[in-house]
């Protein structure tokens, strides 16, 4: 059997040629779309950094007219939002990992493992053959067609 | 009267601005308390802890019409560093040459056996029977056309051999194709979104979904839960929602790495999508009433974050269509929307953006170098991913409920992007 090697470069596939040079036209397009839709939302961010450049333009709209106020009280009640949230999360995941960690865990034993008698009711046959079914290369099983069910298992 | 409208119409316009806002910084926080408390301090990919014993590990395949890429994925697969294991690869009825195929690397491959299915049954009667025709306890199962790391079944084992509580563990899929945009988004996508959020719910206490494409089992976990569900559309949700309630825990194993092709059209990502969140609905109306029991209250966080999300997209398509009404005919004023994105808001939340797909990215490329050279593309990730979520739940929650109840999950072949092979 030849080995294979795990090389990245051989399991990614970054291959930008194979597209049709129209499908890519429009991934370039849409890409470009996709950053205008970005730059409008930072838009009162650029905004602000254009006022800043021009200083007198700053002082004016943000220290005269108290621009920078609504930011800060956004920023204040998202902050305060995001923490109370954060805090909720992380309290609870603590609390659960503390009752559930170590001597408190309630499934202690190795659960018990699967085996034809478990199993024996899937089948709508006799299940005599099974241990060859376990170890057979190559098999046909054949379904109810209504129910999930196993109705025939072929060896060979 | 008109005043109380306003301010429902205002709650509700928050609502769908600020959900995503709030949701990015709740998972960020989840999945950073995720990395520090449990995967910070563990080994790289390929260091693995040793185990006190190797149980017998069983590799099932479910497969259909997959004669272009099975081979590649079993030919992986038998190279796991893992010393007793078993590859079971099951034809699910296929009208190709994928069973002459796996019958020929079954005789040149003694760890291979072939499950033929007579006739189609669908993938999740395809994992059952694999399930049933093995003697081992403990299953990892991979899609035909994925490609399992060589250390993944030692990391998923040993959250096996840890816990007695554990039921499952589900891998870490990657993007294999990156060629186009919508390959180069999805990579951002699984490590700024999936990644994040499993990280996050871990957090919470339960995973809403095991990932199909790579996920370990106890068999006695399974039987259990009654095994795969034959009628469901995403049978990972389901089977991961039966364990859960079973009181099993479900595990997220980051350094169990599988690499997964996706869709690279937009009809191709359209399709998947909508099957998923047509699964994700299926499985929350389905196990409803079962979560108004007390013993199920650690369910409750992922299902008050499902149920909300789903709130949110048609809130969110009710603003967008007032919005566009606004801007051709006259709406009473308590329902104008005048922006859709207004002033700093707009700021705050496009910043969250890249900071969660930041967060991600920092967090999975500890499995894998060289990931920020695709930040370039995955900073628009969040707005794809926001845009498709509104869709997909607003077409699949009424297509769910008008869905015939046990009707088969049928096998339908993916757009798999552009492969070299």
């Amino acid at each position: 059997m030849n080995d294979i090697v795990f090389d990245l470069r051989n399991i990614i596939i970054d291959r930008p040629e194979l597209q049709s040079k129209g499908k890519r036209a429009i991934f370039g397009v849409l890409t470009a779309g996709l950053w205008s839709f970005y730059l409008y939302l930072l838009l009162p961010l650029a905004s602000l950094l254009a006022w800043w450049l021009g200083f007198t333009a700053v002082y004016e709209e943000l220290v005269m007219r108290r621009g920078w106020e609504a930011l800060l009280e956004l920023i204040g009640v998202y902050g305060a939002i995001v923490l109370a949230m954060g805090l909720v999360q992380v309290s609870w995941a603590l609390g659960n990992w503390l009752r559930f960690y170590g001597a408190r865990d309630r499934r202690r034993e190795r659960p018990q493992e699967v085996n034809q008698e478990f199993t024996d009711p899937l089948f709508l046959m006799d299940t005599g053959e099974f241990p060859v079914w376990m170890n057979a290369k190559r098999l046909v099983v054949h379904h109810h067609p209504k129910y999930p069910r196993i109705t025939s298992v072929e060896a060979g | 009267m008109t005043d109380t409208f306003g301010t429902i119409g205002a709650i509700l316009f928050g609502f769908a601005f600020y959900y995503p806002l709030f949701m990015a910084y709740n998972w960020m926080i989840g999945a950073l308390y995720y990395f520090f408390h449990y995967e910070a301090h563990q080994g790289k990919v390929d260091q693995p802890p040793g185990l006190e014993r190797y149980p017998g590990v069983t590799f099932l395949v479910p497969c259909f019409n997959d004669e272009k890429i099975v081979a590649e994925t079993i030919e992986y697969l038998l190279q796991q560093k893992y010393p007793d294991f078993e590859v079971i690869a099951i034809n699910d009825g296929s009208r190709d040459r994928t069973g002459d195929i796996l019958d020929a690397l079954a005789v040149k491959h003694p760890r291979l056996r072939v499950i033929h299915h007579a006739a189609n049954q669908g993938k999740a009667m395809a994992l059952t029977s694999g399930a049933l025709l093995t003697p081992n306890e403990y299953l990892i199962c991979i899609d035909s056309d994925a490609l399992l790391d060589q250390h993944a079944a030692r990391w998923m084992m040993w959250h096996f051999m840890s816990s007695t509580r554990v039921g499952a563990v589900t891998g870490n899929p990657r993007i294999r194709n990156r060629s186009t945009l919508f390959g180069r988004i999805q990579v951002g996508e699984f490590s700024s979104t999936a990644g994040l959020l499993k990280r996050a719910q871990r957090t919470y206490g339960r995973l809403f979904t095991i990932s199909g494409v790579i996920a370990g089992f106890r068999k006695m976990a399974l039987h259990q839960a009654g095994y795969w569900s034959q009628d469901m559309l995403t049978e990972d949700i389901d089977v991961t929602w039966k364990l859960e309630i079973a009181k099993w825990d479900v595990r997220f194993e980051p350094r169990a790495l599988c690499w997964i092709l996706m869709p690279e059209t937009l009809s191709g990502l359209w399709r998947q999508r909508l099957r998923w969140a047509m699964g994700g609905a299926q499985v929350i109306f389905r196990h409803f009433r079962k979560l108004h029991d007390w013993r199920e209250r650690r369910m409750w966080p992922i299902y008050l974050e499902y149920f909300t999300s789903m709130l949110w997209a048609y809130t969110m398509a009710t603003t967008v269509i007032l919005w566009g009404f606004g801007k051709l005919i006259e709406v009473p004023q308590a329902l104008q929307v005048p922006t859709l994105l207004p002033g700093f808001s707009g700021v705050l939340i496009g910043i969250t953006c890249m900071l969660q797909v930041a967060v991600g990215l920092l967090m999975d490329s500890r499995y894998e170098k060289g990931l920020f050279r695709y930040y370039f593309w995955m900073i628009w990730y969040p707005v794809a991913f926001w845009i498709i979520n509104v869709l997909t739940t607003v077409v699949a929650t009424p297509r769910v409920l008008m869905r015939r109840n046990g009707k088969r999950a049928t096998w339908r072949s993916p757009d798999r992007g552009i492969h070299t092979t």
